[in-house]
């Protein structure tokens, strides 16, 4: 330490408070060029939070599934529907499949829940009727810790319901709104494609996933419902809820095995079905995510880039007008490396201060526009940092110029310098 | 007025001669200003590409044709509105014409049918899965933009008999019948033969998403036997005279009411779609885009627009003896002023100058790495890239160009 002193004759303190005198010297100059950096910092972290808010709000609304569950399916969760379709081809997941796929899981101490689906249904009640937008559920009692629902008046399905394949079932919430918005729903005979069934619960709102309702659903024992529709031409869901977040990774290997087997396929084959879990389809979005984040990244940097010039070119100036400072300081015996350091910590100085606006700015501005986009608040931590060590090395790089510059002056030159 | 001038001249010299005086200052300054015009100007020529590539990939398709479709071409939430539409019938571009004939004031030129869904297209080995099958009459070529690159369109018998022919499109042509001439050879579809009478020309892809070349054609008949089932895809395409397009629009509108028997109070059961309804999808991205794009990058002219008042301030601080001089010998408020801002205007000319030779340089070398990306550099991007270079400069070179006018010349001569 004391080695560090005799070299660079000023202790790093004195050097920081000199530093700060001549910012402080000429406040208009500095102002202004911290707030070239504040800008610049401004521009990089607003875009990261704006993209950081929308990310993490949309990646809210991907609860499809419960948390510690996943669905195996014949197609995948997220797949355009072009008309191409290239997984139309493969085999429906029928019902005995899925049965042998439940027993061969079985000792996994996983709940396994089967489920299939009607899409667009209409549901009728006394003289009211939905759009046709309403998705009828066969499954059982399991099903709502599965896809993470919550009961919010009334009772689940029961295995005995499943059992029996009992006409009830349990509404969605928005359902329930248009059918019977006011008054005791609980015992109503709601109608869907002729077939009535008694309401014994309806669910708590999930609210929308990318603008659609997850609320507009009829939950039915799966035993009626392949009863009223038949078993042909369908494809089972089959949702596997591990006990614990620890098991799930294991139970998802047991799940991919025991698929295989149940449906025939060789080694060589490709897997004809879909395993997907709230994970897989927060990945898949986070693809996207990170290369939209990568390309505003990359543009915002630009304006720091302009500020890291207006750094440089004010601290030349600063430079050229302590000339004479410089040369009294060397001709004292100060060395090269105080007088770099001195002007570097000074372009520090006004980029970190900078730096600390543009991030205050930033987060305040990008959550405007997040908020403006129906997102969420974040403060995205990483980005921060990574913006804040951004304006530093900027400050340092491009203040190593003038400091150099002002190292290297000769002290006779620069004393005399008018 | 030749005071002015005057002035004005005599700003340009001092300018000139400031900026040489200082070069290195100069220059830095001048490079805050070129990097915030590249970005502005290059995500200009971005947004223009996008534009182009879009216009571009429209243009294939013919820009005067409507089509008449049971689905709106536009996202839609309230599907189940649609849903009981009643199907649109291939029959209609009869009747259509049929109007058109007894009517030949009206802006309508020719109603096309044509039916759409995809399909395998085998022959022997070869196949090509997912193509585009369009099925249509002899009448197509005369709406359509596409030549034939060999052999034929079907012709009216043809069309009319439902004869199993069939018209290629460039990218399945060269498939099924790679360095061979595919005219006069048959090819599989579903489980019919079908003789190729003709391969079209390339047409090039929609934004690199779908090819216009991976499409065949055959007669409206044709499709009509296999594909028994009707396909929601039946559309009619009717070409109309550009220049009235809007009373063409209301003219075909009344005239499928007419057909359809909508009654008066009841609203349309169809859809008349132009191409401007695939732009007007595209339009909330295209201009979010450039929104987020535009402001990003003007932060970065705005720093260089920091930088540039931050020196003018500097600049007016050093020379604040020489203001005074000038003053003390009769120089108004309104040369003093004149003189900074030239020098920022300068400046940043320069700076706009180079900015707009790099964005070139760099937009014509993104074009010849990759000649597929549509890239622009419009006249209107040269001049808007002046523009605002020279409006950075008055405006950033201002607030220090009035502080030095105002300068008291007793105070500013005993300046230290």
């Amino acid at each position: 330490m004391s080695d560090h002193k005799r070299h660079l004759g000023l202790p790093f303190s004195e050097i920081l408070r000199m530093a700060w005198v001549s910012v402080c010297a000429h406040k208009l100059r500095s102002a202004l060029t911290m707030l070239g950096i504040a800008i610049g910092v401004f521009s990089v972290i607003g875009a990261m939070t704006v993209i950081s808010a929308l990310q993490a709000s949309i990646e809210e609304q991907l609860n499809v599934l419960g948390s510690t569950s996943f669905q195996i399916s014949k197609y995948p969760a997220i797949h355009s529907h072009g008309p191409i379709n290239p997984y139309a081809n493969r085999r429906n997941i029928v019902i005995g499949q899925a049965q042998r796929v439940k027993e061969l899981l079985a000792d996994t101490g996983a709940t396994i829940s089967l489920n299939v689906n009607r899409w667009g249904r209409q549901v009728f009640y006394e003289d009211k009727k939905t759009n046709p937008n309403n998705n009828l559920v066969g499954t059982d009692e399991a099903f709502i810790t599965g896809r993470s629902y919550n009961i919010g008046l009334g009772r689940n399905l029961t295995p005995d319901d499943v059992e029996y394949g009992r006409a009830v079932c349990v509404i969605g919430a928005d359902t329930r709104g248009r059918l019977i918005p006011v008054g005791d729903p609980i015992g109503a005979i709601v109608r869907v494609d002729g077939q009535g069934y008694r309401v014994v619960g309806i669910l708590e709102r999930k609210g929308e996933l990318f603008g659609q309702s997850q609320d507009n659903l009829v939950i039915i024992p799966i035993t009626r419902f392949l009863q009223v529709y038949g078993r042909e031409n369908r494809s089972i869901g089959i949702n596997v809820q591990a006990r614990t977040q620890a098991e799930m990774g294991g139970a998802m290997d047991r799940a991919y095995g025991a698929m295989r087997v149940v449906r025939g396929l060789q080694p060589e084959d490709a897997n004809d079905f879909e395993i997907f879990s709230n994970d897989t389809l927060v990945n898949a979005f986070a693809k996207i995510a990170n290369v939209v984040g990568a390309g505003a990244f990359v543009i915002s940097l630009i304006a720091l880039l302009a500020a890291g010039v207006g750094i440089m070119n004010i601290m030349l100036v600063s430079v050229t007008e302590r000339t004479k400072e410089i040369g009294i300081r060397k001709s004292l015996g100060a060395q090269r490396r105080a007088i770099l350091r001195q002007f570097l910590i000074e372009a520090m100085v006004i980029a970190q201060c900078g730096g600390l606006i543009g991030i205050a700015m930033g987060v305040g501005g990008g959550n405007l526009v997040a908020k403006a986009m129906n997102a969420g608040a974040v403060f995205p931590v990483g980005w921060t940092i990574v913006g804040f060590v951004f304006c530093s090395a900027i400050g340092v790089g491009f203040g190593f110029y003038p400091a150099w510059k002002a190292a290297r002056l000769d002290p006779i030159e620069a004393l005399r310098f008018e | 007025m030749k005071r002015l001038l005057f002035e004005f001249n005599e700003s340009i010299r001092i300018a000139a001669q400031q900026i040489r005086a200082n070069r290195m200052r100069s220059a830095l300054t001048a490079l805050g200003v070129i990097i915030g015009i590249v970005a502005v100007t290059l995500m200009g020529s971005a947004i223009g590409g996008i534009d182009r590539g879009v216009n571009d990939s429209l243009a294939v398709v013919g820009d005067d044709i409507l089509y008449v479709t049971k689905w709106p071409w536009r996202d839609i939430q309230d599907w189940w509105n649609y849903r009981n539409r009643p199907k649109i019938r291939t029959d209609y571009a009869e009747q259509i014409n049929d109007y058109v004939r007894e009517h030949p004031e009206i802006p309508i030129k020719l109603a096309v049918p044509a039916d759409e869904m995809m399909t395998n297209v085998y022959r022997g080995d070869y196949a090509v899965n997912a193509v585009y099958t369009l099925g249509t009459t002899a009448d197509f070529p005369k709406i359509g933009r596409g030549d034939m690159l060999e052999g034929r369109f079907f012709n009216e018998t043809e069309s009319r008999g439902g004869r199993n022919v069939v018209v290629l499109g460039f990218d399945v042509a060269d498939a099924l019948f790679p360095g061979d001439s595919p005219v006069g050879k048959t090819v599989r579809i579903r489980d019919q033969q079908f003789t190729v009478v003709g391969v079209a020309t390339k047409q090039g892809s929609f934004l690199g998403m779908f090819s216009w070349d991976t499409m065949v054609i055959i007669p409206l008949q044709s499709f009509r036997k296999m594909f028994m089932r009707a396909t929601e895809g039946a559309q009619i395409r009717v070409q109309i005279d550009r220049s009235r397009a809007d009373e063409a629009r209301m003219e075909l509108r009344g005239i499928m009411r007419r057909i359809r028997g909508v009654s008066p109070e009841m609203p349309d059961n169809f859809e008349i779609n132009t191409q401007d309804s695939i732009k007007k999808q595209l339009d909330p991205v295209r201009n979010g885009l450039a929104l987020a794009g535009f402001v990003i990058t003007g932060l970065a002219l705005f720093v260089g627009a920091i930088g540039i008042m931050n020196i003018t301030y500097v600049s007016v601080k050093e020379r604040t003896r020489e203001i005074g001089t000038r003053k003390a010998l009769g120089a108004r408020r309104r040369a003093i002023l004149l003189q900074f801002l030239v020098e920022a205007v300068a400046i940043c000319v320069v700076g706009g100058v180079v900015g707009l030779v790099l964005s070139g340089a760099l937009a014509a070398t993104v074009a010849w790495l990759a000649p597929s990306l549509p890239v622009v550099f419009p006249l209107w991007l040269i001049l808007f890239g002046m523009a605002i270079s020279v409006a950075t400069g008055v405006v950033s070179g201002f607030a220090p160009a009035v502080n030095a006018s105002r300068l008291d010349p007793v105070e500013a001569l005993r300046y230290e």
